[in-house]
């Protein structure tokens, strides 16, 4: 296919740092009608960059001397949406290491490149990876929308009109499968490209297929394989980890990311999830090195954040390095000033700490102050924060405070294990396990029976009443995941029975949405949504 | 990859990276010369030798340190789906930067499958290197080609020249060889990456024959 590629009106920023480097792969782009080239010679100056103004390519070195490495640049961009998918990213690397970078992780590069290259290599990249980008834009662009069957069926359109690129569309179709719940069909994609070649991502994906639909074991037992044999892939430790916390062996995960940090110690998403792995093993010392390297690795980087600190801080704690863990808040703070989510996190720890020292009024202090703050932001959202928060109100003497965070968390997901291990090893540490187990066991059977009554009435007949009463229990429990879904399912039984009808299927999307948004992985997401499917399908509704 | 018991090369870690630098420091001079042929057409005849010459040490260093990295156990294949039409597209087009109005560079792939399986890194530095030896030696005409050809694809670079003298063939670089020109060390290259390629059982196979000219060929299974 040949496509006249508009480079005068393309904007490229160079990442590099060294200067004879920037400057002849700006020449060379000029001589194929680039005018407009930035230069950046490290990975702090490249993101101000971004975020300053849009780009059309991005290359950018893998070594950038100091600091964050091209690969740690492209996830951060990525992750932080400070790119678009349409922005292309093109990796330089020198031959000694590229195989680290083509399987780093997850988010790759658009294309790579070896050095030493020529300036036709280079340009003939570029024309490939914006060939390529227009082939996919119609899928992008239905994906941006939210239109993933449509972006499913563009991708059988792309194989048939374009066969080089079966492969590629596969893999991307196979993705989108997965994010809408259809592991099966996933599935045989990907077992029918390691069926043509055992490709890692292939095997990675049929992993991840397999444990979405329970097969946990079986998901273990690929990738066991898959980090013998390809071990600098290192996507799949992270998998295996999440697939050994799932089979209840939480030693064997912080070793599989122990492992992968050894390989690749500048990942931050994989050094905070070995901190909190190391947390849950109650590995303080793990635990500490671990967000002692984020905090360290992840200075000016928009995947670090204040509750980064506070782990830190938290881990010295738990340790008894209460001086360090001083240190560590005021750095906290004097990083993040006049941030109240900052403030909060360092009030927290530091109401820990000073119930270890033994300074009661001071703990006292800092949870109340906490509190107020987190009564007037909403800040404490995420399941460790909340715990922490509720350890330093135990700790502290502000015994119903404490008892009402917790009795709320386990509402929010009754059925998930670790999160009822933590909150029960809360009161352990405190040496009331019992009340721990009491607390715990109420919370679940308020959720249980709510929901049972509901799944009864509806096992009856009587979907009207089970709608009403699960409405209300959501309105009660909004946190709950499996009452939201249970909710989503009564409604979408009325709209089986009685037609279809625009309100109900509001209320039900609602639900789903908030279900997903609080866990996207729960078993009985999949099917609900499948069944919001076939119903807007057989009433001719699209979605 | 197959590691034989005797490693091919002998080469210690501080000749592997003082050969490293080198050819780093190269690379960044050929780059310097394509920019300068690019920005200057009338210096573009002149630059034309030391350009392929600049090149073909950079290749020659970066064969060396790929079968170093081989016999230290080091080197990883990075096996994915590649157009062969798009991958010989690349390299025709690097090659016509090289060779200017003297050869006819003619490029077949109607028989090509629409993608196949392998190294595209690899797999060209050993392509490059045979057409660099094409451009040397053909007198006015050089077929690149890429076919499916007994369950696996054939890439082929032909030339017009006398063809490969005769233990050349007999060899089918099997061995690294002791060569000023370097050919001996490219074909074992090719050989080597060729059979760094598995698929189902069968390995890749570098075959040299004389085919109205010397004819490289390569097939990955």
């Amino acid at each position: 296919m040949v496509l006249d590629i508009d480079y005068p009106g393309k904007h490229v920023l160079v990442v590099d740092d060294h200067p004879g480097m920037r400057a002849s792969i700006r020449a060379t782009l000029g001589n194929f009608g680039v005018v407009r080239t930035d230069l950046a010679n490290n990975a702090q100056e490249a993101t101000r960059r971004v975020r300053q103004e849009p780009y059309d390519i991005i290359i950018s070195d893998y070594h950038l001397g100091e600091g964050r490495d091209g690969q740690q640049l492209l996830e951060e961009l990525r992750h932080a949406r400070l790119i678009p998918p349409s922005t292309v990213f093109l990796m330089v690397t020198a031959e000694a290491g590229y195989e680290k970078v083509m399987t780093a992780a997850e988010v790759a590069p658009d294309d790579y490149l070896i050095k030493p290259f020529t300036a036709e290599l280079l340009h003939q990249r570029l024309n490939r990876i914006l060939r390529r980008k227009a082939a996919f834009a119609a899928i992008h662009q239905a994906m941006n929308a939210g239109k993933v069957e449509q972006a499913v069926t563009l991708c059988d359109q792309l194989i048939a009109e374009q066969p080089a690129l079966t492969v590629e569309a596969i893999r991307l179709k196979a993705e989108l499968l997965s994010s809408i719940g259809q592991f099966e069909h996933a599935q045989r994609l990907y077992e029918q490209v390691i069926a043509l070649r055992p490709l890692p991502w292939a095997r990675l994906g049929l992993a991840k297929t397999l444990m979405r639909q329970g097969q946990t074991r079986e998901a273990e037992t690929l990738l066991q394989a898959l980090t013998a044999e390809a071990p600098d892939y290192l996507a799949a430790y992270d998998l295996l980890a999440r697939v050994q916390s799932l089979l209840n062996r939480p030693r064997e995960a912080q070793e599989t990311l122990q492992r992968a940090v050894r390989r690749s110690p500048n990942t931050l998403p994989r050094l905070k999830n070995l901190g909190e792995v190391a947390f849950a093993n109650r590995d303080y010392a793990v635990a500490e090195q671990a967000y002692a390297a984020v905090v360290e690795k992840g200075v000016h980087s928009a995947l670090r954040s204040p509750g980064d600190h506070a782990r830190l801080a938290r881990a010295q704690v738990d340790q008894n390095k209460l001086t360090q863990a001083g240190a560590t808040l005021k750095a906290l703070r004097a990083h993040y000033p006049n941030d109240p989510k900052a403030e909060f996190a360092a009030l927290v720890v530091e109401s820990l700490k000073e119930t270890r020292a033994g300074h009661a009024e001071a703990a006292a202090a800092a949870v109340d102050k906490a509190l107020t703050l987190n009564e007037a932001h909403g800040l404490a959202h995420d399941e460790a924060m909340t715990l922490d928060l509720a350890r330093a109100c135990l700790g502290a003497g502000r015994e119903d405070q404490g008892k009402r965070l917790v009795t709320t968390l386990v509402h929010s997901n009754h059925e998930d294990g670790a999160l009822l291990d933590k909150a029960r090893n809360l009161f352990a540490e405190l040496g009331r396990p019992e009340d721990g187990e009491q607390l715990v066991r109420d919370s679940i059977q308020a959720a249980v029976t709510l929901n049972n009554r509901a799944v009864r009435m509806a096992q009856q007949g009587d979907i009207d009443g089970a709608v009403e009463l699960l409405e209300e229990a959501a309105g009660d429990l909004p946190d709950n995941v499996l009452i939201r879904l249970n909710t989503a399912h009564a409604l979408l039984t009325l709209i089986q029975q009685r037609g279809w009808d625009a309100h109900l299927a509001a209320r039900a999307r609602d639900h789903l949405n908030q279900a997903k948004q609080r866990n996207a992985e729960h078993p009985k997401l999949a099917k609900v949504i499948g069944l919001f499917r076939d119903l807007a399908k057989q009433h001719g509704v699209m979605n | 990859m197959t590691t034989d018991a005797r490693p091919a090369l002998e080469l210690t870690a501080l000749a592997a990276s003082q050969f490293h630098e080198l050819k780093n420091q190269l690379g960044q001079l050929a780059l310097a010369l394509d920019e300068v042929a690019t920005s200057h057409p009338d210096s573009a005849a002149a630059l034309r030798e030391p350009r392929i010459n600049c090149r073909a040490i950079v290749e020659r260093l970066v064969q060396i340190l790929t079968l170093y990295k081989r016999d230290e156990g080091r080197l990883l294949l990075n096996v994915e789906a590649h157009d062969p039409a798009e991958f010989l597209t690349e390299l025709v087009a690097e090659t016509r930067t090289l060779c200017g109005p003297r050869l006819t560079i003619v490029v077949r792939h109607d028989t090509a499958p629409p993608f196949w399986f392998f190294d595209r890194y690899l797999v060209q530095i050993a392509l490059f290197n045979a057409l660099h030896n094409a451009l040397k030696f053909a007198l006015a005409r050089i077929e690149i080609s890429a076919e499916a050809h007994d369950g696996g694809l054939l890439l082929g670079v032909r030339d017009d020249s006398g063809g490969y003298p005769a233990h050349i063939l007999a060899d089918q670089g099997r061995q690294p060889g002791p060569s000023a020109s370097g050919t001996g060390l490219g074909l074992f290259f090719a050989h080597s990456i060729a059979q760094a390629h598995e698929n189902h059982g069968r390995r890749g196979e570098l075959r040299l024959t004389n085919t109205d000219g010397a004819c490289f060929q390569l097939w990955l299974p």
